[in-house]
């Protein structure tokens, strides 16, 4: 090997190392010098300080949805507080891959959150109440009433603040439901189903007509989160069954009360082949993918899809012809159920946090919650103006970009319903601060499925469902844990 | 004999016996052994003997207990026979699939070593990234085995494979994709050493092709496939990455065998107790199975 060769082999091994070091170097004073650059004064309405960043990271676990959105937040929030936060995105079944980290406490900081888990995360010790934070009073007075109150454990403490909530409701396609002259020539529809039967029978009338094979598309597979035991708790809260008391969270449904109709109704509607015969294994993406197919004419969805797709006429080729029914079948004729995700802290405790490691990430929850360093509404606003994600702040709904980006989508009829849905909607109490129902809703997957093929008569299938219930309401306890 | 010397040439060299070095190689092993396997064993057993739910009990001793209520848990019994229907399809094929293609690989075909890389190449693939690969060809809505069936007019309407009967055998068919390649590695290792006179001779005596096949392939065969039976149930009985991506263990558990109910046990409804016992449960059955063959194996001897 000539001398040359040496010396061209060392000065790109050097040049190699050089470039791996600085590319690994953390983000401090030398790249956020006093001299900031124009997108970060635009971006943050002042220019950073040249302090270092903190070497400690704040991490934010987020699921799948979007999470260039979420990483170009955290980076607008590293910016304004010269901080140092990453996006952990959680792939594949998010609660459990969180819980064996959490268990084994690895740093998480802050978490997107559901109402069963919260309560159960909690319990354990994992997540911070929210009361001791700084300015914590003016962000819940600026939120919907209800949405605080949702958030609240029977021991008082406050836990997660909205990532965003939106409403379920059945939707329809006005086009499919026009060919069964179900609708009027705007493609609303004319006789809204009362109940749940009725929108069976409707179903039957379209099949048996040929205007759709399978014209009900529901939530009934196994995923995470949004699965069949959503399918159920919808149907649960159109029906006006509440499944648990409120106070002593002892199980309250039985083959007396409106359970039962429902379970008699999913039975039915798979029995007569009104939903798709793979329905059990769809996923929630393929669910989104086709009902904008023309294939169906109603489906159990949440609002924001009409924005973010089924109105789109890039990607639906129905596009315009879909809306939201209103009041839902059913005996409560509700508006919908409104489902929130929230932001959540870890425990501070549980993670021996030093106080300024906490108040660093009760700056990241406030950031992303309610208002960034400038006093703006950045995160909900980007929310809800690019993905139609409800946000808790009623100003926002009536921000004018924000309501005209609504209004490309959602025609002003569908536009008034969203509002009146999430700012007088129904949450499902039945799961909040109920230590027993995360493990219950668990099992319930499998038992509604069984319901579902037949292999198990809605009977039999309340009366599992009951004493599986007692069961666990027997081990985990109701109420009194909140005060024992 | 084994000597450590000092570094001062007066100091007195101090002489391990032979036992002693052995011990000293030993020794990393033993604790690497002891840290990785022993410890977390342990740990389970001893969790597996108690009520521990991390998200809100204590735990408590329970004894036995746990392992009697599995025993009678009608979940458990439901997860050991479809556990059992998948590890049965996936031995099965994997042994004729993969012994298969190893005879077809040992014939002169042109390109054979190009033939033989691509062979092996499902088996490299991630299990995780083979179930997501077959959910796009089983979907019952966008896959592509439909597509294909409706085209050519086989179908009237996009049908679902992936239904209570099917299921299993569906993923069963995802993980066989993916291991019987191993299989033929093995299988066709082994069929390279068999000495092509032997052949010959067979044919002289009279032997057709399925006499040939198996009075001295099956012959030669026999340890590659008691390593690719034992490797194939014990895979097919700790397969989840597959289940959890084309079903969830679903549609109402009739893929969830005996791994997938660990998981949903263990970090779903957060019963580690429970879902140690499982674990036991499930290295016990693997345990039984395995036996098996060995004693199988060592009879055809």
């Amino acid at each position: 090997m000539t001398t040359a060769a040496i010396g061209a082999g060392a000065v790109i091994v050097v040049g190699g190392v050089a470039y791996y070091l600085s590319s690994q170097a953390p983000p401090g004073p030398s790249t956020t010098t006093a001299a900031a650059t124009t997108s970060e004064i635009m971006t943050t309405g002042a220019p950073v300080t040249s302090a270092a960043r903190p070497s400690t990271e704040l991490v934010f676990s987020v699921w799948e949805w979007n999470p260039a959105m979420v990483k170009e937040n955290v980076d607008v929030f590293n910016q304004q507080y010269n901080e140092n936060a990453r996006m952990d995105l959680v792939p594949g079944d998010y609660y459990a891959t969180l819980e064996s980290r959490i268990i084994a406490k690895t740093p998480v900081h802050m978490v997107y959150q559901h109402m069963p888990w919260m309560t159960r995360w909690y319990k354990a010790g994992w997540l911070q109440p929210l009361d001791d934070i700084e300015g914590i009073n003016d962000m819940a007075n600026d939120m919907i009433p209800y949405l605080w109150d949702y958030v609240q454990m029977p021991d008082g403490k406050h836990l997660g603040s909205i990532y965003w909530f939106g409403t379920f409701t059945v939707q329809y396609n006005g086009k499919v439901l026009q060919k069964a002259g179900l609708a009027d020539a705007d493609g609303y529809i004319t006789d809204p189903p009362k109940t749940w039967d009725d929108l069976l029978n409707q179903c039957e009338q379209m099949k048996k007509a040929g205007i759709a094979d399978t014209p009900l598309l529901n939530r009934w597979n196994q995923e995470f989160s949004w699965n069949i035991c959503q399918g159920f708790e919808f149907q649960c809260i159109c029906e006006g069954e509440e499944l648990v008391d409120k106070k002593t969270h002892d199980p309250i449904f039985d083959l007396n009360t409106p359970v039962l109709a429902v379970c008699e109704n999913m039975r039915d509607a798979y029995k007569r082949k009104l939903v798709p015969e793979g329905i059990l294994t769809q996923t929630l993406s393929e669910n989104e993918q086709v009902f904008s197919t023309g294939k169906y004419a109603y489906a159990v969805e949440v609002d924001y899809n009409i924005g973010n797709i089924y109105n789109v006429p890039e990607k639906s080729p129905d596009a315009g012809s879909f809306h939201f029914m209103s009041p839902q079948p059913g005996k409560a004729q509700t508006g919908g159920m409104v489902y929130p995700a929230f932001y959540a802290l870890t425990n501070h405790k549980y993670y021996n946090r030093p106080a300024d490691e906490a108040k660093r990430t009760e700056n990241l929850f406030k950031f992303y919650s309610w208002k960034d360093k400038n006093g703006d509404y950045l995160v909900a606003k980007k929310w809800m103006k690019e993905f139609y994600l409800g946000q808790a702040y009623k100003p926002l709904f009536e921000d004018p970009e924000i309501v005209a980006s609504y209004r490309k989508y959602y025609s002003e009829k569908d536009w008034e319903l969203l509002k009146q849905n999430n700012f007088t909607g129904e949450p499902q109490w039945a799961m909040r601060g109920v230590v027993w129902y995360a493990p219950w809703r668990e099992k319930l997957q499998e038992m509604l499925q069984s319901l579902v093929l037949g292999k198990v008569s809605p009977k039999d299938t309340v009366t599992n469902m009951r004493a599986l219930a007692d069961e666990l309401r027997k081990k985990y306890g109701g109420a009194e844990v909140w005060t024992s | 004999m084994v000597a450590l010397k000092s570094g001062h040439p007066e100091s007195s060299v101090r002489r391990l016996t032979d036992r002693q070095f052995a011990y000293l190689l030993v020794i990393p092993l033993v604790a690497f052994e002891f840290a990785l396997v022993l410890y977390p064993m342990t740990q389970s057993f001893l969790i597996s003997l108690s009520t521990y739910d991390v998200s809100g009990t204590k735990p408590t001793f329970v004894g036995l207990q746990n392992y009697v209520d599995a025993f009678f848990d009608p979940y458990v019994q439901r997860a050991t026979v479809v556990s059992m229907q998948f590890a049965c399809t996936v031995v099965a094929l994997s042994v004729l699939v993969g012994l298969g293609v190893a005879l077809l690989l040992n014939e002169e075909l042109r390109g054979r070593a190009i033939v033989r890389v691509l062979a092996l190449l499902p088996w490299a693939i991630p299990e995780f990234s083979v179930g997501i690969i077959f959910s796009y060809i089983f979907s019952n809505v966008l896959g592509t085995l439909n597509g294909l069936l409706y085209s050519l007019g086989l179908i009237r309407s996009y049908t679902s494979f992936l239904n209570p009967d099917l299921a299993v055998y569906i993923v069963a068919l995802a993980f066989v994709w993916h291991y019987s390649p191993l299989a033929s590695f093995f299988f066709l290792g082994a069929v390279q050493t068999i000495p092509a006179d032997l052949y010959k001779q067979a044919k002289i005596d009279g032997a057709g092709m399925v006499r040939r096949f198996r009075v001295v392939t099956l012959r030669f065969l026999r340890y590659p496939l008691l390593i690719v039976l034992v490797l194939a149930t014990v895979e097919a009985l700790r397969a989840f990455d597959i289940i959890f991506v084309l079903t969830y263990g679903g549609p109402a558990g009739s893929t969830s065998t005996l791994s997938y109910l660990i998981y949903t046990e263990t970090f779903r409804t957060l019963q580690m107790g429970y879902g140690a016992t499982i674990s036991w449960y499930l290295a016990l059955v693997t345990f039984i199975v395995t036996s098996l063959y060995f004693i199988l194996i060592g009879r055809w001897r």
